[in-house]
């Protein structure tokens, strides 16, 4: 592996994405809807609420695990919900940024390469497929963990300013799990699921629509959680998190052994 | 300038897709120092072999061989060696002409230490230092693809792959281009010139290869064509205008084929030889006409080209 060849292609591909309105607009929008609205949000509903609390969320409480349950108890109603909001019921719901990041820069970085007719020049030099594969991987998953990772804490801090809560219960071990775990599992998972449809798909906004659909999972599971189905604890979060790792593992390999130059060329 | 020593061997070259048969067989080889012309319609099989010489394609029969390497088991090495432009410059319009080099240095393996000057040397060479900082999204087409030209020699390639490379340009961009290919051949790299462009190939190539549907026609130098095919020259006789219609009549009655060119007093005896022309100024003078010139005009690239088509459409 040639590092410098590696890093050529993850230093391209970031000039060109912080210099892409399509690409950085959602960027920089969700972090901020995600990371910042949203706790303000959960944090104001809370205090809201607070004198009546939501008979809806007496069952998501009763399902936190016994120890989170005794502390939350000693909150106020409306720190109680906007701590059930933040730190369980919406926590999985902040894996939609790592994963929209991944998708928009993967696609502009495969799809829109081709589209832009610049992929070829790239194939025309001495970089291997596996390096152009890595860099490719690592120009899209490098932003998109780094901006969960920092987006989770700043979502942590204005939690805990808005809310007066800390630790444990904000950040909750789960949402913590779903943070260090869960965000690189969901980049990863999205750029491989960007590789396999890039591979069938041509152009940018073809493989952003049908990338779009990996949010469904993560809605469904805030939507599960919301009707009282489950409620993520630490042992859900860490299993979420291990299948999440798995079928990103499967679908980057999978997509790694697409990535030929020929296969390249002949969408191009 | 040119060896002996082939550094393209172009063995019965086969590649399909689908069921379209791009390229049907094709041999041919580039010597060292050379710069051959690969001539033919759109859909001739040019950038197929382009691509098939890079290792971009895999052959569906027949080899390639290129510095000695076969491109599909050793393309690092090849393409480490080779500088390529493509009808289009394939550059990233987000990005500035001197990060663009910049990364291509890096995915070219140039050191790191002679990067900076490299960039520098190319972009004052080829005249776009003063605009190095600017996206390329700001450049015409001509910029472009001189900055594609640059980047292509980067790592100071021995053979040079251009595919089409004026083909999007306006002719003042396409000339300095052409100027800027004619100075790689004066450095002696060897060159493999796909294009349609038949006076581009005659003032540029020293050899040329015609492609039509996947197979080569002919290759050989373009006056040589001209002779082994037969392509006959056209005979330009300038006489006094008003005697042009007698002029055209003495020619026709000795079974020649004349005609009149918009320009008065100019005449185009078709189907000539060097040999036969001093019996035409004979005839023309002789009938009192006087003759003020003639010139013969040595079949071009475009002659060659168009007698080789007819021939393929009768067949």
């Amino acid at each position: 592996m040639h590092w410098q060849r590696v890093r050529a292609i993850v230093r391209k591909d970031l000039t060109a994405v912080r210099r892409s309105r399509p690409v950085l607009v959602p960027l920089v929008v969700l972090p901020l809807i995600f990371f910042v609205a949203m706790p303000v949000g959960f944090a104001l509903m809370g205090r809201f609420l607070g004198e009546a609390p939501d008979s809806e969320l007496e069952p998501l409480i009763r399902a936190l695990p016994p120890s989170d349950r005794a502390q939350l108890e000693r909150l106020e109603p409306g720190q109680q919900i906007a701590v059930v909001l933040l730190s369980y019921q919406f926590a999985p719901l902040m894996l939609i940024v790592p994963l929209a990041v991944a998708t928009a820069i993967a696609a502009d970085s495969l799809a829109g390469e081709r589209e832009r007719r610049t992929l070829e020049a790239l194939l025309a030099t001495p970089i291997r497929d596996e390096e152009l594969f890595f860099g490719k991987v690592l120009a899209a998953a490098l932003p998109a963990i780094a901006i969960g990772w920092l987006g989770t804490f700043v979502e942590v801090l204005v939690a805990i300013a808005v809310t007066g809560v800390g630790p444990p219960l904000l950040p909750s071990v789960p949402l913590l799990i779903l943070a260090l775990l869960g965000v690189p599992g969901v980049a990863f998972l999205g750029l491989g699921a960007v590789v396999l449809i890039s591979a069938r798909v041509r152009g940018f906004q073809e493989v952003m629509q049908l990338s779009g659909l990996l949010a469904m999972p993560l809605i469904g599971v805030m939507v599960a959680q919301a009707s009282g189905l489950f409620l993520i604890d630490w042992r859900l979060a860490l299993l979420g998190c291990v299948v999440v790792w798995a079928a990103a593992f499967g679908i980057l390999r999978a997509g790694r052994r697409l990535f030929q130059r020929e296969a390249l060329l002949r969408l191009g | 300038m040119a060896t002996d020593t082939p550094v393209i061997v172009v063995d019965r070259l086969e590649r399909r897709f689908g069921q379209t048969v791009a390229l049907a067989g094709i041999s041919f080889q580039v010597a060292a120092g050379e710069i051959v012309g690969l001539l033919g319609h759109n859909g001739a099989g040019k950038t197929t072999t382009i691509r098939l010489v890079l290792g971009l394609l895999a052959p569906h029969g027949g080899t390639v061989r290129v510095f000695g390497f076969e491109p599909m088991v050793d393309g690092e090495r090849i393409r480490q060696r080779t500088g390529v432009v493509g009808e289009s410059p394939g550059l990233d319009e987000r990005l500035t002409a001197r990060e663009l080099l910049q990364v291509f240095a890096d995915l070219y393996d140039v050191p790191r230490a002679v990067q900076a000057q490299r960039i520098a040397a190319l972009l004052e060479q080829f005249g776009l230092a003063e605009v190095a900082d600017r996206r390329v999204a700001t450049y015409s087409a001509g910029m472009r693809q001189r900055l594609a030209l640059a980047r292509c020699l980067l790592h100071d390639p021995e053979l040079l792959l251009l595919d089409e490379p004026t083909a999007t340009l306006d002719p003042v961009a396409a000339h300095h281009v052409r100027e800027l290919i004619a100075e790689r051949r004066r450095e002696g790299r060897t060159i493999l010139l796909a294009t349609h462009n038949l006076d581009e190939a005659e003032r540029l190539c020293d050899r040329v290869v015609i492609l039509e549907r996947g197979r080569v026609l002919v290759e050989g130098h373009p006056q040589e064509l001209a002779a082994a095919l037969g392509v006959p020259a056209q005979l330009a006789v300038e006489v006094e205008p008003e005697l042009m219609d007698i002029a055209i009549d003495v020619l026709t009655r000795r079974n020649l084929a004349a005609w009149a060119e918009p320009e008065p007093g100019r005449i185009i005896v078709e189907r000539m030889t060097r040999r036969q022309v001093p019996d035409v100024v004979a005839a023309l003078v002789g009938a009192g006409v006087p003759v003020y010139g003639v010139m013969l005009r040595t079949p071009s690239l475009e002659d060659v080209y168009l007698a080789l088509h007819q021939r393929t459409e009768r067949r």
